[in-house]
């Protein structure tokens, strides 16, 4: 809105373009509605309290569809009602560490410690099977970098790992 | 997750229903117009954006984002209230009514023959909100605005159904007249958008007024019946 000092428009206008793609998003991870619109709502109220961190140059969509990914993995701590999903995200980090790594908690507890943005990556890529091309422009910032922090979590997990005796 | 290596991704399926371009050489509107898995899925997230848009869950946010002041449970626990200040100097924009969602991708399949008739009951339908709102019809906004109907004004501010009607009931201040231009209707199914102008004279507190807003009104099928459900002006007369 031209009116408006920050480059994003009021969270309510936001809500009534892209609430709906971030439920969707949140459900998809979440699986259950209630949850989903728990993290959906948290999505838009974030927006209000930092909606001023937006980078102008990428569309909204990008930043809340990111912002949408964050908010369900950091949910992801239910063992039993994730127990899918969590399969899925350390399936993925399994197929990206190209190890024979079949201990499952220890995959997932490797990626709870990991920052917002490396986890984000790995799901985007792993999980969602986009383009670097695509995970770059979600998380905001460069393939290259998208690619170095990759490189970064893959090396950190493997001596991780085989410190505690898992990955060969 | 993608059925072949060439479907696009979900986030890049959730954008062309947004109408944005991604980034890349890859056409995702070429690519659905010969993928009927991605078809399918297209179609399904459009409808999940009206069911989702009209459940009590989404009101409940939007509830929420009015009144990020308060404290979760409280903002759980609130009936649906009005925002009082600042009503006075928004009253006439707000009457305006427009709305905001724009989930239209362009290039997407569009009915026909019930498109247009569908065009023109939405936009006698909106002219007869307008006129409600200048004759001070309560019972016309009753039926017009839907219970969960919101309306966000220039500033951000948002503004309910309740407070519509009481602006309607209020003798402080009257449309006396109004002119559209530049309307443009969009039918996606059982949603509604309604763009254009609409200049409007009147007075307010005894001081007259004329305004002039560029407007998005958002109109749903709701158990057959095209009712308002979001708004959005921005004013183009001086700030």
């Amino acid at each position: 809105m031209a009116e408006d000092s920050s480059s994003l428009p009021p969270a309510a206008l936001l809500f009534e373009r892209y609430g709906a793609m971030v439920h969707r998003r949140c459900r998809d991870i979440l699986g259950r509605e209630e949850a989903a619109l728990d993290a959906t709502q948290d999505v838009f109220l974030r927006v209000l309290e930092k909606g001023h961190l937006f980078r102008g140059e990428a569309a909204p969509s990008t930043w809340l569809y990111a912002m949408a990914t964050l908010q369900s993995l950091q949910r992801l701590r239910d063992r039993v009602a994730h127990r899918s999903k969590l399969d899925l995200f350390a399936s993925a980090t399994k197929t990206a560490l190209g190890a024979p790594v079949e201990d499952r908690l220890s995959l997932v507890a490797l990626l709870e410690r990991q920052p917002d943005d490396v986890r984000l990556i790995v799901y985007l890529r792993y999980v969602d099977d986009m383009t670097m091309e695509e995970v770059a422009e979600i998380v905001g910032c460069s393939r290259k970098t998208v690619s170095q922090r990759m490189q970064d979590f893959l090396a950190s997990a493997r001596r991780e790992l085989q410190g505690e005796g898992i990955a060969p | 997750m993608r059925t072949t290596a060439a479907c696009p991704s979900d986030f890049a399926l959730e954008r062309f229903l947004l109408g944005e371009s991604p980034r890349g050489a890859f056409d995702v509107a070429d690519h659905i117009g010969g993928c009927d898995d991605c078809r399918e899925k297209v179609a399904a997230k459009r409808a999940d954006d009206a069911v989702f848009l009209h459940s009590p869950g989404a009101a409940d946010v939007r509830r929420r984002l009015s009144f990020p002041e308060r404290s979760d449970r409280a903002r759980r626990d609130r009936p649906l209230l009005v925002r009082r200040s600042g009503f006075a100097a928004i009253a006439v924009v707000a009457a305006i009514a427009a709305g905001f969602a724009l989930w239209r991708a362009p290039s997407a399949p569009r009915s026909t023959v019930g498109a247009e008739d569908d065009e023109q009951v939405v936009l006698r339908v909106q002219r007869e909100w307008m006129e409600a709102i200048r004759d001070k019809d309560v019972a016309a906004l009753d039926r017009i605005l839907a219970d969960d109907y919101t309306f966000t004004d220039s500033r951000g501010r948002v503004s309910h159904k309740e407070d519509s009607l009481r602006q309607a009931r209020a003798t402080g201040s009257r449309m006396k007249a109004f002119h559209t231009s530049e309307r443009k209707a969009q039918i996606h199914g059982d949603v509604a958008v309604i763009t254009g102008r609409v200049r409007t004279e009147g007075e307010t507190g005894g001081t007259p007024y004329d305004a002039e807003a560029q407007f998005t009104d958002v109109l749903a099928r709701i158990d057959g019946q095209w009712r308002a459900i979001a708004a959005h002006a921005s004013s183009l007369s001086a700030k």
